[in-house]
């Protein structure tokens, strides 16, 4: 019910809008549908006949009532997806469509380019990703979000869509656990301890206090570590160093012994701790000693001898095996008498100011004066720790509730500092305001843009900075972001962030966005977890063999194959389409085994150009995207070409008719040995299924030659026979084909070259609409053309530029602006 | 402001001090109203893409019935269950909508309601039969109703022919646009239900967590405020979801006055999701039979997979995809693939019976016998997508007169919603209409 009364509240809000019910009369539409759609369109949607339950005339004299939107909003995305006029059809010339779409957009949609509607976002949830990166950016924290939330309903393909991502009763119980959990982690309860200082193993030098960083020792030669340092408080002072053997799952015979001594003033050497490391030491040790230290220059020496190198001899490993030796972190714990105590990592990230004094006395904690210092000092830790979680300023009044819960649970017997402030902190990250991304509108005084609508306001510069930081990097907003959006300057100085944000040094984060964006845009977040037959595909009989071939090492490259490219077209401001045509892809040994190209050594990946006779070219041949559009034992040109048409080409075929099985399953009766192609031929010869088949399935065929894994085969081989079950024949591949738009290709190599060069401009539409989606978290509609249209026209204008995409998406309307406040609020 | 003080009193000395003696029975400290009557309970479970009939279909009538082969191994609970043959759901068939069987089956299974078609705005479709029953048990049980899955890891990107997901991966709905979401971790169910940690310190942990909640909840209140104040109008629908979710802790921890803490059941805590699918689903029954038996909740759904689930058997040999193999064309190797997709489906229902069989209720009766179990598909053949003549088993229920040992053909075309109506009135809401419901379902 609410629905229908939203439905109809948004017919009333939109009707002024429409042409229908303007001034000017039906007539004057009829004439003018008529002037532009009867040449092409009326054979088969006029006059009574209405193919495909459609007519021209109906439309226009207004007879489909509430459907009126809907079915020019279908006409509009058949003439700019070219599927109507269908081929055998006479197509109308390109500047008789581009005007039919714009006088659509113009004066049947009422969308006028200088009055871009930035359109309504619902309030977003924190999804699990995003939640897991605003928690390791304020806290340190790594808190297993796969395993404790449920997974985030998805809209629009994406799981960012205010809408879809819905808070249950269960989902806000886990979010008051978690946030209890998280907060335990990094909080010290016991208390503060004595200081303490780490150093990793580079801080050891080779012989001598100034020599070179400590490095891995085989046992084949002595060795000797310095480590120099500077005490501030004499002291008793807790010592470990830490040490690990490579390789000592090894029963080899080789031993050595180390040594741990203090250097004194005088320059005389004590011993403090030592060992044996061997096989039945096992990986780890730790050197301990608890000593007096002056205050001044501490000299540790570390003595590495070995005693026996023999990496053969053993008892019943028949392997060798060289143990290595390193070192690794030396801890200094004190002084122990507890004259000075500090809070530890990650417990200093978050309480950034301390402990608080020690009360002797618990006069003294009462007094007034304690407490108003301490609890000035949980104020500061409670305010900087709310407002990064909160992405925004916090006002006086609710960080002073927080403290104020926060002592009370500090002065409670048998409390502390700790345990009240960790309270305060929970609560924070309970709260709605960490949970849901709120949007504020600019200060009144604020200028909109110049192609803002009137109804449209630029959101506060915290909204902008969260905007920008969750689609481009997955987390929160660093703070510099931070700093320019309590200046009031993001929106002025955007430009300058987009390339700071995408620049060396914020490679990491770019690519957690990224695997947000591509990873359900493409489905590379599919991979690792995509159930395969890989022995059934390989026609293989052993299981071993092929978890060898297609283990979890080839399907984590193949995520990050895909990753790297869009991350390389975006970092290198490359034209968007090399994502279709590149000749160079990123490969690491395993990869580039699996797909049989030479030369790639190691684990590492790397950029590779491909020679032709790799046979592949862009994303259309990468295994993620030819893995996840396969059925678990055999590929599926239908879900390929489905997949092309929607992700690459933004058309998407409607759903196939009800009742209608899918097509490649029917292979029984005369087609019982044909090939696929020739299955899906005889389909297509009902013409409910040709419409929409012979747009997907040449796109599918056309990757017939990659296998359900990703791999190049010529011949499909047919499963042999077993337990009763015939022998299938090899199966030649024909993956030639001709698009729905006409142009042929020979392959799948071809089919790359054609859609990233005739296709191009669909392709950047698709890109712009996908981005929009999930930078948005909003469904797009025909309102968002406008908004679209720009970007793509500067994407066009500057041949593909991937960051000419981004900065005119991120500068977009619809990006920087919302309605303002309840300006469509006509509730009653 | 006197009962919220209390509440807080009585988690202070109960919680973290000195756990409770154990109760004999849960069961005991319901609701007087219901003290007299032996606890009934609702369960619902769902399995994907129908069933190769052939294999499936029991022979028999009003009287007897034979079991067929992919059933067979129900043959220990024969007087236990009987065939529901000739229900339907006619919002499930396309209509004006296109393409998305398996969104739509899905969805109308308990509500017999139509999915309005979206992929993301505006959801709508209806509340579903657990979920009116579980209004009821607000009040008389722990959990007003326990949700369930082994859908543990989605696929990305958009889900059935242009519908919400939401839809085909929720049977439960606690209204028109609220989907209540399963949980398909063994352990996360386990510990909601009776607490963290090992058996003997759970109930600590559980009252500890309450405590935690309910030291929360106040400022959450004003939090969720302070933002309401904020938003426009749609936002603010939008905060009602925390809102109520604040209620519902709310709710909880004041039923925890009523019942005490929950017992600790000499069961180990499931470690996470098991590799092996048929051991995830063994897992949830276990957890699902434990709630029945502590009387934790009354109401249960449990989807053994969402509608159009392309998941691999290889643990029984079945490497394609069931989604794929459903659309069979015919083709006999595939039928007989699904023939083994549908025993390896019904043996975990008659694990899951057994488990109920063989556990004492309060009345001395088994567990199976206060329990109605509806197993089902909403989609009766996945070749021809057709949602008539759905394969439905009713198990249990012999406390409330439902016997077993039958097929019961219903006139074709009668709608699921008749038997959702008759369900419903049994766990003791007067309902007389539900979804696309014509009537009370007769039961023979």
């Amino acid at each position: 019910m609410q629905r229908l009364i939203a439905a109809a509240i948004f017919l009333t809000s939109m009707s002024c809008s429409m042409f229908w019910s303007m001034a000017s009369s039906a007539d004057d539409l009829s004439t003018e549908v008529s002037k532009r759609f009867s040449k092409h369109c009326f054979d088969c949607h006029a006059d009574g006949t209405a193919e495909g339950g459609f007519d021209f005339q109906k439309l226009a004299s207004g007879q489909y009532g509430t459907d009126t939107q809907a079915k020019w909003e279908t006409v509009w995305k058949n003439l700019r997806a070219q599927t109507m006029p269908p081929p055998e059809a006479e197509a109308p010339t390109a500047e008789n469509r581009t005007s039919a779409i714009h006088w659509i957009q113009k004066s049947v949609f009422r969308l006028d380019p200088t009055q871009v509607d930035p359109g309504h976002i619902v309030l977003r949830r924190l999804n699990r990703s995003e939640y897991k990166e605003t928690i390791k950016d304020l806290t340190d924290v790594d808190f297993k979000v796969q395993e404790e939330f449920p997974a985030d309903d998805t809209g629009y393909g994406f799981d960012t869509v205010g809408e879809s991502l819905t808070l249950s009763p269960v989902l806000l119980e886990k979010y008051l656990a978690a946030a209890s959990d998280i907060v335990s982690k990094f909080t010290q309860l016991e208390g503060p301890t004595a200081p303490e200082v780490s150093y990793w193993s580079d801080h050891w030098k080779i012989k001598t206090i100034d020599g070179p960083p400590s490095q891995k020792i085989k046992f084949d030669h002595n060795a000797q570590f310095h480590l120099a340092k500077q005490i501030e408080a004499a002291g008793r002072y807790k010592l470990t160093v830490a040490w690990h053997l490579e390789n000592a799952g090894s029963y080899t015979a080789q031993d050595a012994k180390i040594v741990l001594s203090i250097v004194d003033a005088q320059g005389k050497a004590r011993e403090l701790d030592r060992q044996q490391a061997n096989f039945n030491t096992g990986p780890d040790g730790v050197l301990s000693a608890e000593l007096d230290l002056p205050s001044g220059a501490l000299h540790l020496v570390f003595d590495f001898q070995f005693i026996n190198s023999d990496t053969k001899t053993n008892v019943d490993e028949p392997k060798s095996a060289t143990y290595e030796f390193s070192l690794r972190r030396t801890t200094l714990i004190g002084p122990l008498d507890g004259s000075k105590l500090e809070y530890r990592e990650p417990s200093r990230k978050v309480y950034f100011n301390g402990p608080p004094p020690q009360a002797k006395e618990p006069s003294v904690a009462a007094s007034d004066e304690y407490q108003a210092s301490t609890r000035a000092q949980m104020k500061a830790v409670v305010k900087r720790f709310a407002e990064r979680a909160f992405r925004r300023p916090v006002d006086e009044g609710s960080v002073d509730r927080l403290c104020e819960i926060g002592m009370r649970i500090a002065n409670e017997p048998g409390k502390r500092y700790e345990h009240g402030a960790a309270a305060a902190l929970q609560l924070v990250l309970a709260s709605p305001r960490f949970l849901y991304r709120v949007e504020n509108p600019r200060s009144s005084g604020s200028t909109a843009a110049s192609n803002a609508s009137k109804d449209a306001v630029r959101i506060d510069d915290y909204a902008l900075a969260s905007r920008l930081s969750y689609f481009l990097w997955g987390g929160p907003p660093d703070e510099e972001l931070t700093k320019l959006a309590a200046s009031g300057l993001l929106h002025e100085k955007i430009s300058e962030q987009f390339d700071r944000m995408t620049a060396k040094g914020q490679e990491w984060r770019l690519q957690r966005g990224l695997e947000s964006f591509v990873g359900q845009w493409l489905r590379t977040r599919d991979v690792m977890e995509s159930q395969v037959d890989a022995k059934e595909i390989l026609r293989i009989r052993d299981d071993g063999e092929a978890d060898r071939i297609f283990g979890w090492k080839v399907r984590d490259a193949m995520t990050k194959e895909t990753l790297q490219l869009y991350q390389y077209l975006l970092v290198e401001n490359r034209p968007a389409e090399e994502l279709i045509n590149a000749r160079y892809t990123f490969l690491n040994e395993p990869l580039a085994k699996f797909y049989g190209i030479d030369g790639v050594q190691g684990n590492e990946m790397r950029k590779v150009d491909l020679r032709p006779e790799s046979h592949r070219r862009g994303v259309l041949s990468h295994g993620s995207v030819l893995l996840v559009t396969s059925n678990p034992t055999r590929t599926s040109p239908v879900k390929r070409g489905l997949f092309l048409l929607e992700n690459l080409l933004g058309t998407p075929a409607p759903p196939a008719p009800p009742n209608v099985p899918a097509l490649e399953a029917s292979k029984s009766g005369p087609l019982k040995n044909a090939s696929l192609r020739q299955v899906l031929e005889f389909h297509r010869r009902d013409a409910a299924c040709a419409g929409c088949h012979q747009r997907m399935d040449p796109l599918g065929l056309a990757m017939e030659n990659f296998n359900a894994l990703g791999q190049w085969r010529d011949l499909e081989k047919g499963r042999r026979g077993f337990r009763g079950r015939t022998e299938e024949p090899d199966q030649a591949i024909d993956p030639s084909g001709k698009l729905m738009t006409g142009e042929s290709f020979s392959g799948v190599d071809e089919l790359a070259g054609i859609l990233a060069d005739k296709r191009k401009d669909d392709f950047y539409r698709c890109l712009t609409e996908k981005l929009f989606t999930f930078a948005l978290g909003r469904g797009i509609t025909y309102r968002d053309s406008t908004a679209i249209d720009l970007v793509v026209e500067q994407v066009k204008k500057d041949n593909g530029s991937m960051r000419t995409l981004y900065l005119a998406i991120i500068t977009s309307v619809p990006f920087t602006h919302c309605r303002k406040p309840d300006a469509f609020d006509i509730s009653p | 402001m006197k009962p919220s003080l209390h509440r807080r009193n009585f988690l202070r000395t109960s919680g973290l001090a000195i756990a409770l003696p154990a109760l004999p029975s849960l069961v005991r400290s319901s609701a007087a109203a219901e003290a007299a009557s032996v606890p009934l309970r609702l369960c619902y479970l769902y399995v994907p893409n129908g069933v190769n009939m052939e294999h499936w279909r029991p022979s028999g009538d009003s009287k007897s019935l034979t079991l067929n082969r992919s059933t067979a191994s129900l043959q220990p609970f024969l007087e236990d269950i009987r065939f529901i043959s000739g229900l339907t759901h006619q919002h499930a068939f396309a209509g004006n909508d296109g393409g998305g069987d398996h969104a739509r089956a899905n969805a109308s299974y308990l509500t017999g309601a139509r999915a309005f078609k979206t992929a993301g705005a505006d959801i709508h479709l209806g509340v579903s039969a657990d979920q009116i029953v579980a209004k009821k048990y607000n009040n008389v049980t722990r959990l007003r109703s326990l949700e369930m899955s082994c859908d543990g890891v989605r696929q990305s990107g958009g889900c059935d022919s242009g519908y919400a997901c939401a839809y085909q991966f929720n049977i439960a709905w606690a209204d028109e646009r609220t989907p209540v979401a399963p949980e398909s971790n063994p352990r996360l169910i386990f510990e909601r239900l009776f607490g963290s940690g090992s058996h003997g310190d759970r109930r600590d942990n559980f009252a500890r967590r309450q405590a935690s909640q309910l030291s929360m909840l106040d400022f959450l209140k004003d939090e969720v405020k302070q933002v309401h104040r904020q938003v426009g109008r749609e936002d603010k629908a939008k905060l009602e979801e925390y809102f109520s979710g604040i209620r519902d802790i709310e709710s909880r921890i004041e039923k925890a006055e009523q019942f005490g803490l929950p017992q600790d059941p000499d069961y180990s805590t499931p470690a996470g999701i098991p590799s092996s699918y048929g051991e995830h689903i063994r897992l949830n029954s276990d957890v699902l039979a434990l709630a029945f038996e502590t009387d934790t909740t009354r109401v249960a759904t449990f989807m053994f997979a969402h509608d159009g689930s392309n998941r691999p058997f290889k643990e029984i040999n079945v490497g394609d995809g069931h989604h794929d193999l459903s659309h069979h064309k015919k083709e006999p190797e595939r039928l007989e693939k699904i023939a083994k997709i549908d025993t390896f489906y019904c043996e975990q229902l008659a694990y899951f019976l057994s488990t109920l069989k063989n556990r004492k209720d309060a009345n001395g009766q088994s567990l199976l016998d206060n329990t109605m179990v509806v197993y089902g598909s909403g989609i009766c053949d996945g070749d021809r997508h057709n949602h008539d003549d759905l394969p439905i088993i009713l198990a249990g229920g012999k406390a409330v007169g439902l016997g077993g040992g039958i097929l019961h053909k219903v006139k074709d075309g009668t709608p699921m919603a008749n038997l959702h109506v008759d369900l419903i009135r049994r766990m003791g809401v007067e309902i007389d209409s539900f979804g696309d419901s014509t009537e009370r379902l007769q039961m023979i």
